[in-house]
């Protein structure tokens, strides 16, 4: 299948001192990527580095992150806004925090859409309580009228999913998405974006800590270790049968719960 | 342990908040239990459901509604001035953002020593002892001029151990000591805590959400739900017998 978003050679600066080297990977449609590796390897900086977010001390300074025929950090600020929310969509550690506290989830919902072409609110919100009822959420209603403070933060970061899949983007990325969850919140969480993979056929790149979460969501997984792919290949291999020795002394160090 | 007198007795112990204009809400529900001498009682349980009130309310920074805290046989549910700070002598905490937790403005040393200092021990006793705690916890003897924000996570919460650990204390509360740490970092911190506990015969009263972790550390565990604990026993018990729904659920989560 075709590629859909490929790393060729990336290194990332920040102020002049390069914090990734070399890195390269790619996305099929549909395929689930995780990024592991501990604080500070890099992983969330590869993130970044696609939606244009590295900020103004941040730069790719050598390499290419090819999405549908164009090399994104060629791309004006105007060319990345037309991608970033519809193309690839993002979700982050706290969705909560990410929303605005001062007006309700359907107001953000509606704002978001409109900003990537011509829909009234009551078609955004039809469209929202559509995919809230997919994805099985109690009562649509009440969180379209919620401001964020007023949810959980499990629903919070629900909610952010469903807002980031709404423009059904090609691409998602997740940075740490379930770590802030508890464990019953952590498992709803990656089931619906297991579902929503299936529904939407979306890509997804999945960086976390979590190796759990990644055992039980990705097809591929990378390693990471300051800023050095360590590993990459099909999940299975890289999780089960570990070449390099950091992956090894990674998976060893991951406490695993032993049950009946 | 029949014949061994517990070190730490909980009984019945309750909180409740009271805020004006909103309901009552009892996060801590008559919680009674035992911690003895050496032992390691893993505490389980999902944010909000009362854990860290539990530890909280052991160590006085904030004051139980109803029940009691007795400490190695005295009743400190209520004691103050003199006598509570003699608790601290036999309690202390390491809690889950190390760096918070030191003063910013000082450096670890500083802070390691400090429980010393109070206790009347000299300066120059303080510095060598602090020197050996560093040492103990795996760190070299320039961390005492560091500052927190010099250090990485791993690096502070191995300080904030030693800082607990400086006044020898009998029981070591970590809430949730490692959760903010990599695997990697979490897993020396865990052998530390071993170390430490083979050495010194510390009990330890382990608050922490990863099961796995605790199954491997704790000689019993509480699964605590709404303010109440609703499942004790050995982590074999536990968590390959469990017996109420929701630790049954619990379990079922983990990956």
């Amino acid at each position: 299948m075709e590629e859909l978003l490929s790393y060729e050679s990336v290194e990332i600066c920040f102020n002049g001192r390069a914090v990734t080297h070399d890195v390269n990977f790619t996305l099929k449609p549909g395929e689930i990527l995780g990024i592991v590796g501990e604080s500070g390897s890099g992983k969330s900086t590869l993130l970044k580095a696609s939606m244009g977010l590295l900020g103004s001390s941040g730069m790719v300074t050598k390499g290419d992150i090819r999405f549908d025929g164009k090399n994104l950090p060629d791309l004006s600020e105007k060319e990345m806004r037309e991608i970033r929310g519809a193309k690839i969509g993002m979700i982050f550690q706290d969705a909560g925090a990410s929303l605005c506290p001062i007006r309700t989830i359907g107001d953000q919902i509606f704002e978001s859409m409109s900003a990537h072409g011509k829909i009234t609110k009551a078609e955004a919100k039809e469209k929202a309580l559509d995919l809230f009822e997919k994805l099985h959420f109690k009562d649509g209603q009440r969180i379209w009228n919620s401001y964020p403070f007023e949810l959980s933060g499990g629903m919070n970061q629900r909610a952010g999913i469903a807002i980031a899949m709404l423009m059904e983007p090609p691409v998602l990325l997740a940075d740490e998405p379930t770590s802030a969850l508890d464990v019953a919140v952590q498992r709803q969480v990656v089931q619906e974006m297991l579902h929503l993979r299936d529904m939407f056929g979306t890509a997804v790149i999945l960086v976390t800590h979590d190796i759990g979460v990644v055992s039980a969501m990705a097809d591929t997984v990378l390693v990471l270790k300051d800023g050095n792919v360590m590993e990459y290949g099909p999940a299975r291999q890289v999780l089960d049968a570990p070449e390099s020795e950091y992956t090894r002394k990674l998976m060893a160090a991951v406490p695993k719960l032993r049950r009946a | 342990m029949g014949l061994t007198k517990p070190i730490l007795e909980i009984h019945n112990l309750t909180k409740t908040f009271v805020t004006e204009g909103k309901p009552d809400f009892t996060a801590l529900d008559h919680v009674s239990f035992q911690l003895y001498p050496g032992e390691t009682l893993g505490i389980v349980g999902e944010s909000g459901s009362g854990k860290s009130t539990l530890a909280k309310t052991i160590t006085r920074l904030i004051d139980s509604t109803e029940g009691t805290v007795t400490l190695d046989g005295k009743d400190i549910t209520r004691v103050s001035g003199k006598e509570l700070r003699d608790v601290y002598k036999d309690i202390q905490m390491v809690f889950q953002t190390p760096v918070s937790s030191f003063d910013p403005r000082r450096t670890l040393g500083d802070g390691i020593g400090e429980s010393l200092r109070n206790r009347g021990v000299s300066k120059k006793e303080t510095e060598k002892t602090v020197l050996d705690l560093l040492e103990k916890c795996g760190l070299t003897a320039e961390f005492a001029g560091r500052y927190p924000h010099e250090v990485s996570g791993g690096q502070c919460q191995r300080a904030a151990i030693a800082r607990a650990l400086a006044i020898q204390p009998k029981i070591l509360i970590c809430d949730e000591a490692t959760s903010a740490l990599d695997v990697t970092v979490q897993q020396q911190i865990m052998e530390l805590l071993k170390k430490l506990r083979e050495e010194n015969r510390i009990s330890y009263l382990f608050i922490c959400h990863n099961l796995g972790l605790v199954q491997s550390f704790c000689d019993r565990i509480v699964v605590m739900y709404e303010g109440k604990i609703v499942e004790a026993g050995t982590p074999d018990e536990v968590i390959m017998h469990p017996k109420s729904e929701y630790a049954k659920k619990l379990i079922e989560s983990v990956f």
